[in-house]
């Protein structure tokens, strides 16, 4: 299984083009698991504590971590989008953290993105 | 009890670098212990057993540690009372009866280092040095892994990095060294081992290989040191907190994280892997 984090770029459905294609010349069948991981969270009561979170687990790396905690997706839009930039890109799985641990960020996200 | 007779012990196994390191070594066959804060979110790997404990805690460390021979540690959370929480640490596991700790510190650790952060891990070599316990030393530069993360919102690098150059490393090549050092009964002892990229790429570099890789025009744009702590204000962080960013920046325009060292190589064999080779491989 392959994993990328981050953003669905111009380079997302070449890859995955390419994981097939080796897929298929390696003469193995069915389909690889392509699979992509964002963060989210999801309202404005939850924003803080997600940015303190990515901030504390990527602190070690310095200003990437502020980055980091700003590349989140924290709107129903922004999850749609890249749920579909993924499934176009030819992706077959995509996890999203939801960086806060809290249950009403599971309903938050069925209702943006189902 | 299996766990207590495990001679390895590795930390960081619910991060990035530590769950590479603890995969491959379950991959080789070797048993682990997984020295984790919070059991739910460590890995499920055989031959792996997980035990809890916080680094702040020294009774618990030394409980968890007991039986161990060597310590895969990687450093704790940046907090104003970090390198507390690593002497805790090195002292509960010299305590429980540890022969041997595997350090992963950042590239130019010194008293001085303009990466703030660099100075936490030198204080923290400095007493892994003075305890009398067998230590390699892993000193990371950058991760090549964490260069699209320097892109902002806006898809350009903003920091003042100057015209300097910085080695960034695979995390790949740093699991690999640390799978080595730590499967080599001893063959490191007392080593510290610079883990850089085969080169020094200045931040106009870094953007031009991204900008191929995503298939979109990535920029740099330089800021001076003011415009960066401004730029940063508006998140209301701690004074120590927006340092460490700036600083990410400040020390590669120094030109800190600039050398290329030879210990990939020597260790695992293989030149280290290029910036593109990191972004190709996914």
């Amino acid at each position: 299984m392959k994993i990328r984090i981050g953003l669905p770029t111009a380079q997302s459905g070449p890859f995955a083009e390419g994981i097939r294609n080796a897929w298929s010349a390696a003469g193995r069948t069915g389909e690889p698991r392509l699979a992509a991981l964002i963060y989210f969270s999801l309202g404005d009561d939850a924003e803080e504590a997600s940015r303190r979170y990515l901030l504390d687990y990527y602190g070690f790396s310095g200003d990437v971590a502020r980055r980091i905690a700003d590349s989140a997706y924290r709107s129903v839009s922004q999850l749609r989008d890249v749920a579909k930039g993924f499934e176009d890109a030819g992706f077959t799985e995509l996890y999203f953290d939801p960086t806060v641990a809290r249950v009403d960020q599971v309903d938050r996200l069925a209702d943006a993105v189902l | 009890m299996i766990a207590a007779q495990t001679a390895l012990a590795v930390t960081g196994s619910t991060g990035r670098l530590g769950s590479r390191v603890a995969r491959a070594l379950s991959r080789l066959g070797v048993d682990q212990r997984l020295v984790v804060r919070d059991p739910s979110k460590a890995p499920a790997l055989p031959g792996s057993h997980i035990v809890t404990a916080d680094y702040s805690d020294g009774a618990g460390v030394r409980t968890a540690l007991t039986g161990a021979h060597t310590v895969f540690m990687v450093s704790a959370s940046e907090t104003p009372d970090r390198v507390q929480q690593h002497i805790t640490f090195i002292d509960a596991a010299v305590a429980a009866g540890v022969q041997r700790i595997v350090y992963v510190s950042f590239f130019g650790a010194s008293p001085t280092a303009i990466f703030t952060l660099g100075r936490d891990h030198w204080a923290t070599e400095e007493h892994l040095r003075s305890v009398g316990v067998a230590h390699t030393i892993l000193r990371d530069n950058i991760y090549a892994d964490f260069t699209p993360h320097f892109i902002g919102t806006d898809g350009s690098i903003r920091g003042p990095a100057g015209d300097g150059r910085v080695a960034v490393v695979a995390q790949a090549d740093i699991a690999e060294v640390a799978v080595a050092v730590l499967t080599s009964d001893g063959a490191y002892d007392g080593r510290t081992l610079n883990l850089t990229g085969p080169e020094a790429l200045t931040m106009n570099e870094i953007a031009a290989i991204l900008s191929d890789h995503l298939g979109r025009t990535v920029s740099y744009i330089p800021e001076t040191i003011d415009e960066a702590y401004a730029s940063r204000a508006s998140y209301g962080a701690p004074q120590w907190q927006v340092d460490g960013w700036v600083s990410t920046y400040t020390a590669i325009a120094a030109g800190e994280l600039a050398t290329v060292s030879e210990d990939i190589p020597e260790v695992t064999g293989h030149p280290a892997m290029t910036l593109t080779q990191v972004l190709e491989a996914g």
